[in-house]
């Protein structure tokens, strides 16, 4: 590893070398040897350097990931089970770095999901008098691992989902989303992950739905709560809501 | 796309990278009356198709992709503006 007042990885020592050398080799080719040849291969050392430079240092391979996440769908499963989950769960914007999703116990309570936030973060925890579950879901890794961007708001959900589930993922083909309102839809093609996890299915929805959820929560820094699911040609839509008076 | 010769999405990109430059630089080389701007005009055109075929993740903005295309879009300019002015 190089140090220049930080740790270099090997990608950026690499690409520093070769960009390095490319430059001052180009203007000396092109002032000195006068060669067209010679410059245009110094000015591919910088490009190729500098691209090698901003290439990040090498992420988890997604095959990898793919499996731990679908091995931690079993524990959630569990979970849902043994506490009889069966409502749907709304995403929480993380707390100390990670999405949780909140499932009341009560049929129908769903505006206790916009008052989770301040909950106390146990397993079982409780709002407005009311007991609810609190699950770390496996997209709430994911999105801490990825740390998609979340400066643009609703404009970036889009293209945080398509960077955390399409390039990190590489969880389905393709993503879009659609505001509506109070109601964020996300349309999944494509999907290369499938779980046979009933519970987790009908409470957190399928796992790419699940990670969409944990995304959207992210990058609105609102809760959002799933709403519906269902399927469309070759992939999946699901609908999130967020609270009201903030769409 | 992944996982070809046992190499990940990212190192597939900088190898696919560096043949496609090495194959411009060999193959322009071979005619000698090529001038610098046909060269970036072609490393603008692999880059732009090598990274639209592997989608590499990058730290921060393509400060590479935004320096070729706005060389590509000056080259094209100055040429426009040769045959405006014959």
């Amino acid at each position: 590893m190089v140090s220049l007042g930080r740790i270099l990885d090997r990608y950026q020592s690499v690409g520093l070398g070769l960009a390095v050398f490319g430059a001052p080799f180009a203007v000396y080719s092109f002032l000195v040897l006068l060669s067209v040849p010679l410059t245009a291969l110094g000015l591919a050392c910088v490009v190729l350097g500098v691209s090698i430079t901003m290439v990040p240092e090498s992420p988890v391979p997604s095959d990898t990931i793919r499996a731990m996440v679908e091995a931690s769908c079993v524990g959630v499963e569990a979970v849902l089970e043994e506490f009889n989950a069966r409502e749907r769960a709304a995403y929480l914007p993380p707390r100390d770095g990670r999405v949780v999703a909140y499932i009341p116990f009560k049929a129908g309570d769903y505006s206790s999901s916009w008052r989770a936030q301040d909950a106390p973060l146990r397993v079982v925890t409780e709002v407005g008098g009311e007991p609810a579950l609190m699950v770390f879901p496996p997209g709430s890794e994911i999105v801490r691992l990825a740390q998609p961007e979340r400066e643009g708001g609703e404009s970036d959900v889009e293209g945080a989902l398509e960077y955390v589930l399409v390039d990190f993922l590489e969880a389905v083909e393709s993503v879009k989303s659609l505001s509506v309102g109070e109601r964020v839809v996300v349309e999944i093609r494509k999907p290369r992950i499938v779980t046979e996890f009933p519970r987790f299915n009908a409470v957190l929805g399928s796992l790419p739905t699940s990670v969409s959820g944990c995304v959207v929560a992210h990058v609105l820094g609102k809760p959002v709560r799933l709403v519906e699911e269902h399927s469309i040609d070759g992939g999946v839509s699901a609908t999130f809501e967020v609270p009201p008076g903030s769409g | 796309m992944r996982c070809l010769l046992g190499l990940d999405k990212h190192k597939l990109y900088v190898v696919s990278l560096a043949a496609a430059l090495m194959v411009v630089v060999v193959w322009l080389s071979l005619f000698p009356g090529t001038t610098l701007d046909v060269y970036v005009s072609l490393f603008a055109a692999c880059y732009i198709a090598v990274s639209a075929l592997f989608r590499p993740r990058r730290r921060g903005f393509d400060v590479v992709g935004a320096a070729l295309v706005l060389s590509f879009c000056y080259i094209v300019a100055v040429k426009v503006m040769e045959i405006l002015v014959k």
